[in-house]
């Protein structure tokens, strides 16, 4: 399939950009032939008119351009703020480079006043961030970040994660959050409860509290929330504290100082744990206490958790018995969630939970279902992206996956509005990967394939151990 | 013409004749107009901005008031529609943009920045971003005639610093 259609797919590039590259002239000739048409029949009048405005503002143009060529030309200097604000549009790479012009531009370019206005302007733009090479069979502790908006990999030594794997990847903040894992130190395995604490921009990293089981591979996400928002354990503290009567002032600047962050909670549920076993609880951390706590446990029937997702305050997560279930993050509770069917799946491709502009989508391989039920012509599958309408909760089909199904453990990262997939499958012992982006902020979904060849010669042996995440930097 | 005509006057003595639903796209003739009831026959006084870069300015509005009266006329044209549009304007100002020369694209800069243009003044921005992302920090002092006051110890160091990014 693939080796049929690869080079269909390059030859049709090949042509658009050839288009792109001979459409400019085209361009001038038609608006040059436009303008002949309208001088010969000047029916409309007002069109003519504009031309001649047009043709006038750009007279003058032109002749104060030639006054100021024939006069001497002047060194202007530019002020601080109008310097910043083009700084600020710069991709990041590009921004750090400019680190090193001069001390001023670094300054500039790196005090918080400019990094907030760059975020709040959203000047950044997506990076996904690959984790879990592995070679000759160990975890080789390096970060792969593809640069969306420039086509470029990245790659990012990690020696902290060297030899550890099955971790699960979540992201906030500008930071990435490796949870749990294992790995194995010669003959032992270790079996983590631990999160490292991925901070790229500065290229640092910190922990924060370990969880309170060690988890290979739980379904992970995390939400902002309020300053009001209280777990049952910040719930406790609260009350011991009243009790305790006095309040220490140290105490209180500290937690001030935590508050000042924007506060969130990051949530792991299920994964196995030391003895292999697949884990019914879950647990939530609060970034202002810096603390876990267990949360509600699911129903003993919904089954291993498979994939899961946060949308609009709501831990949606689904069950290889094919349930669907959401744990309300502010109220501290499940739900179970009945929908419509979702059509049957191939089982040995494992479904996704995604979601963007708070709706919630979920990835499936499905049996492609044209050639009216004849079971020869039901071979071929499809990936499609299903949407869950939320509140009459009944599914239906968004958009089909322009690849093939080939990667059972394709994996999927949304954020606001874009969705990215990576599906790596090994051909002749090399390892391709497939990197496909689709723009959930357009009426009309569509994927489109990003980072062609570039990253084939870099991986080796990594399908099944790969996890992903996204950020804006 | 049916709309009203106002007069712009830039710091070199040249007069312009604009819209004023152009010359409205910048807040700060907007604020004027509404203010101090500018007479008919009487220009505007810009004194921060030349006479070249208010030809410019004025060619720029003049392009966008046209697109935003469009914009009213047809609110539920069809993504397509809306697309081509986008498209119109973005090639527009692109060749717009191209014309220029850095140093005359600071200029404009200012100028958006005085009579506070906001869509200019992104373009602009942009523009000179575009422009200097792929230069190295050499090339980037050179254009803007900065002189580097690192040690090599030090830009060692913030080299080490950002590694990842410049591989």
């Amino acid at each position: 399939m693939m080796s049929s259609d690869k080079p269909l797919e390059e030859e049709s590039i090949r042509q658009d950009l050839e288009i792109l590259t001979v459409s400019k002239p085209l361009v001038k000739s038609d608006s040059q032939k436009l303008k002949e048409k309208i001088h010969k029949t000047v029916e409309d009048e007002e069109e003519e008119n504009a031309r001649l405005k047009d043709m006038f503002w750009r007279k003058n143009t032109i002749k104060y351009l030639m006054d100021l060529a024939n006069g001497t030309q002047k060194h202007i200097l530019i002020p601080d703020d109008i310097m910043e604000m083009c700084l600020m549009r710069l991709p990041l790479t590009s921004l750090m480079r400019s680190h090193l012009v001069c001390k001023k531009w670094r300054y500039m370019a790196t005090t918080q006043r400019f990094l907030q206005q760059r975020r709040e302007n959203s000047f950044r733009t997506p990076w996904l961030f690959l984790f879990g090479a592995l070679q000759n069979r160990s975890s080789t502790g390096e970060i792969h970040g593809y640069d969306l908006s420039q086509d470029r990999w990245h790659r990012i030594e990690a020696d902290l994660l060297k030899g550890r794997f099955m971790y699960s990847v979540t992201s906030i903040h500008e930071e990435l959050y490796i949870i749990g894992g294992v790995s194995r130190d010669r003959r032992s395995y270790k079996f983590h409860r631990g999160i490292l604490v991925f901070r790229p921009l500065t290229k640092s990293w910190r922990k924060i509290a370990s969880m309170k089981h060690s988890r290979s591979h739980p379904i992970v996400g995390t939400w902002e929330v309020t300053s009001e928002f209280s777990t049952i354990l910040t719930q406790k503290n609260q009350q011991a504290e009243r009790v305790g009567g006095e309040s220490d002032p140290h105490k209180l600047s500290q937690n001030g100082n935590r508050n000042d962050r924007k506060r969130f909670v990051l949530i792991a549920i299920g994964g196995t744990g030391w003895l292999d076993d697949p884990l019914k609880s879950g647990e939530i951390y609060d970034s202002a206490t810096d603390t876990w706590s267990e949360i509600q446990r699911l129903p003993m029937d919904f089954g291993v958790v498979s994939c899961g997702i946060i949308c609009n305050g709501i831990f949606y997560v689904y069950s290889k018995k094919e349930k669907l279930s959401g744990y309300d993050i502010e109220r501290g509770f499940w739900i179970g969630i009945q929908t419509s069917p979702i059509p049957s799946r191939i089982r040995d491709f494992h479904p996704k939970l995604v979601s963007c502009n708070q709706r919630l989508f979920m990835l499936s391989v499905l049996w492609c279902d044209q050639g009216d039920g004849e079971i020869g012509m039901r071979n071929k599958s499809v990936r499609k992206l299903l949407e869950l309408d939320l509140v009459n909760l009944t599914w239906t089909e968004v958009s089909v996956h322009p690849d093939a199904p080939m990667d059972w453990e394709a994996a999927y990262v949304s954020d606001q509005n874009i969705l990215m997939g990576v599906e790596m499958c090994t051909v002749f012992g090399q390892v391709l990967g497939f990197f496909t982006v689709c723009d959930m902020s357009r009426k009309e979904v569509s994927w489109r394939r990003v980072s062609r060849k570039q990253l084939i010669q870099k991986f080796t042996q990594s399908c099944t151990n790969k996890t992903i995440a996204l950020l804006h930097l | 013409m049916s709309s009203n005509m106002i007069m712009l006057k830039s710091s070199d003595g040249a007069s312009f004749e604009i819209e004023e639903a152009a010359a409205r796209k910048s807040k700060i003739i907007a604020n004027m107009i509404e203010v101090e009831c500018v007479d008919e026959d009487k220009a505007i006084p810009l004194q921060n901005v030349t006479g070249n870069i208010l030809a410019l300015v004025i060619e720029y509005c003049n392009k966008h008031i046209v697109d935003d009266d469009d914009d009213v006329a047809t609110e539920e044209a069809s993504e397509e529609e809306e697309e081509a549009k986008k498209k119109k304007v973005d090639d527009w100002e692109a060749e717009f943009m191209n014309s220029m020369s850095l140093e005359t694209m600071f200029e404009l800069l200012l100028a958006a920045n005085y009579l506070n243009i906001k869509s200019l003044i992104d373009l602009v921005c942009q523009t000179i971003a575009n422009n200097i992302k792929d230069k190295t920090p050499e090339e980037v002092r050179k254009i803007f005639s900065i002189e580097n006051d690192f040690t090599p110890e030090e830009e060692e160091e913030i080299r080490k610093e950002n590694a990842w990014a410049f591989g």
